[in-house]
């Protein structure tokens, strides 16, 4: 009884007093995280939709199978008591796997904004659509009728694609197609 | 004098990635670039100096029976406490490595240290060989690092050096570059020692032959 | 269904867990000098890791997440499955003798493999569902066995050749671990619209 004994409450103990320790450093590192968690947030939704200053967020989940991609939150956004537009996180699949595009509407219903989540895409060629260069040509459209062109087209509903990237630019297009959509038929 | 001797041999002798061939991949997948490879250099390194100090001073109150038990534990305590430091104060870092600090619990840099040294040797030299064996990780991380980052984005730290037209060799960046700078750094200083890395049969990591003779048995 | 069956193929060779994410490479290398060999650690992986995403999933959706513990799920984890590849190999001792010939030894090499406990940390990172995280389990051992089978076939052949001696061993096995790594680099935006 006592060779099972003396292993097993020394590793209880050494659990208990691992347990405590990481409880100990959570406790301290636990209201940083969630501050610079909610910042970053702040930050980029901030960006898409500059004219606001605070959001309301509402966990969607919501599929939209035109476009294949979910629209994750709807971050209604205000200024004092104004609503200012809406921020839609949308998760669509890219060349590498999912990713996570931030997509701001203003009050007109124009994309006021577009930022490029986690991503797996491969660096240098998809990953360059995350560039402003890229995503401001979003910037200004209504209609959730955009397509990728590879012919440089001028048409309001035309995204000139990223050379080398279709696969990447494609996705990016449907996940603001899912968010005007979005907009479209619930408004604000 | 016996502390630099120890130290040494963690970078040169015993290298864990180019000797010891140990904790592949934490070594192909951070890579990317130099600053990865030293975060993740220096994450394990507090990870390994922390693990070496406590098993050491455990070294006579653990059982044998339950001693690997403990030692994950321990190992695992050291991972999740620079796990959330990394989110509370790097986290542009935490974020670039990700899935892989987690998994530094199943480097077997960590647990072979455990195992081969910090548990028959005294606290001080556990510690420095944590240190000595850190520093060698993280070197050869960092050097991985800079050669991929050089000829895959065409920078140093971060910093780009191209100019005009040249374009940076994509591929190295790449899951395929990884392997392969791998293998040829290794095969360079193969060359330059005069030695070989051969193959161990049961898998590289040593916590595999914990306790086992794993070795015999996975002949047969 | 549609999604299940998007897992599983991606899974396999989209993001192929040994050579698009270097999880396990170190059993990768080390196991797959011959075919036997690769065939029976693969099924063990793909047993305790079928196994680790049911048990881990459960243990994070109704222990830590109601208590709040989020943080201390890199500990669980690796103890969930270390315990686990104890038991597992204890029972099938005793239960499937046959089997446990077969796999029995390369069961302890599972409890270090990385790619046991990725799979269980991204089950939870991905919100999959019970049956995902089973579905995805599976599919990560299976990534696996066809990543090994193929370098088993390519060390094989590797034997045969006249290599520089400094290349000898681990440097060239992993050159030729790039190429194939490049195959597979074929199959990505396989599953973008």
């Amino acid at each position: 009884m006592k060779e099972f004994l003396k292993p097993a409450i020394v590793l209880l103990a050494v659990c208990f007093v691992t347990v405590g320790i990481v409880s100990a450093v959570n406790d301290i590192t636990k209201d940083r995280i969630a501050a610079l968690e909610e910042e970053a947030k702040q930050e980029y939704m901030a960006k898409v939709l500059p004219a606001a200053d605070s959001f309301e967020t509402t966990v969607l989940n919501e599929k939209d199978a035109k476009f294949q991609a979910t629209v994750l939150e709807v971050n209604k956004g205000s200024k004092g008591q104004e609503v200012e537009g809406c921020v839609y996180p949308v998760k669509t699949s890219g060349y590498g796997g999912d990713i996570v595009v931030v997509v701001g509407i203003d009050k007109s219903g124009a994309v006021s904004g577009v930022v490029v989540g986690d991503n797996n895409e491969t660096p240098g060629v998809g990953r360059e659509a995350a560039k402003p260069d890229f995503v401001n040509r979003f910037i200004g459209a209504r209609e959730a009728n955009l397509k990728v062109t590879k012919k440089g087209g001028n048409a309001a509903n035309e995204i000139d694609a990223l050379s080398g990237a279709t696969v990447t630019s494609n996705a990016l297009t449907r996940a603001v197609n899912a968010a005007l959509n979005h907009y479209n038929e619930k408004g604000v | 004098m016996k502390g630099f001797k120890i130290i040494k041999n963690g970078i040169l002798n015993e290298n864990p990635i180019f000797r010891m061939v140990l904790g592949m991949c934490p070594t192909l997948a951070v890579t990317t670039s130099a600053e990865n490879g030293l975060g993740m250099g220096l994450a394990t390194t507090f990870c390994l100096v922390g693990s070496n100090m406590i098993i050491s001073l455990l070294r006579r109150i653990i059982p044998d029976k339950v001693r690997i038990p403990a030692y994950i534990t321990v190992i695992a305590g050291f991972v999740t406490i620079i796990e959330l430091i990394l989110k509370a104060f790097f986290p542009a870092l935490d974020e670039s490595l990700g899935l892989f600090i987690p998994l530094i619990v199943v480097n077997c840099i960590i647990m072979a240290r455990a195992e081969s040294f910090a548990n028959r040797n005294p606290v001080w030299d556990s510690i420095l060989d944590g240190i000595g064996m850190g520093i060698g990780f993280t070197v050869s991380l960092v050097l991985i690092g800079s050669v991929r980052e050089i000829l895959g984005a065409g920078s140093i730290f971060g910093k780009s050096f191209l100019t005009g037209e040249m374009k940076p060799i994509l591929i190295f960046l790449l899951p395929p570059g990884g392997f392969m700078i791998l293998g040829f750094l290794m095969a360079l200083i193969n060359k330059i020692t005069n030695r070989t890395t051969p193959i161990r049969h049961c898998g590289s990591c040593p916590m595999n032959c914990v306790g086992r003779s794993c070795e015999k048995e996975s002949v047969a | 269904m549609k999604e299940i069956l998007i897992i599983i193929f991606a899974t396999i060779f989209v993001e192929n867990f040994v050579l698009s994410k270097f999880l396990g490479v170190c059993s990768f290398l080390g196991v797959s000098k011959d075919l036997s060999n690769s065939v029976g650690m693969s099924g063990a992986v793909i047993f305790v890791m079928t196994v680790a995403s049911a048990v881990t999933w459960l243990v994070y959706t109704y222990i830590l997440a109601p208590l709040d513990m989020m943080f201390l799920q890199t500990i669980t984890f690796i103890l969930v499955i270390a315990a686990l590849v104890q038991l597992v190999e204890i029972v099938m001792k005793k239960t499937l003798p046959r089997l446990y010939k077969a796999l029995g030894i390369y069961l302890p090499l599972i409890t270090t493999t990385c790619a046991v406990l990725a799979v269980s940390i991204l089950n939870i990172q991905r919100d999959y569902t019970f049956i995902k995280s089973i579905v995805f389990g599976f599919s990560a051992g299976v990534s696996y066995m066809v990543a090994i089978l193929i370098f088993a076939g390519v060390r094989e052949r590797l034997e045969l050749c006249d290599v520089p001696e400094c290349f000898k061993g681990f440097p060239i096995s992993l050159v030729a671990a790039a190429f194939v790594s490049l195959a597979f680099m074929g199959f990505s935006g396989l599953f973008a619209g």
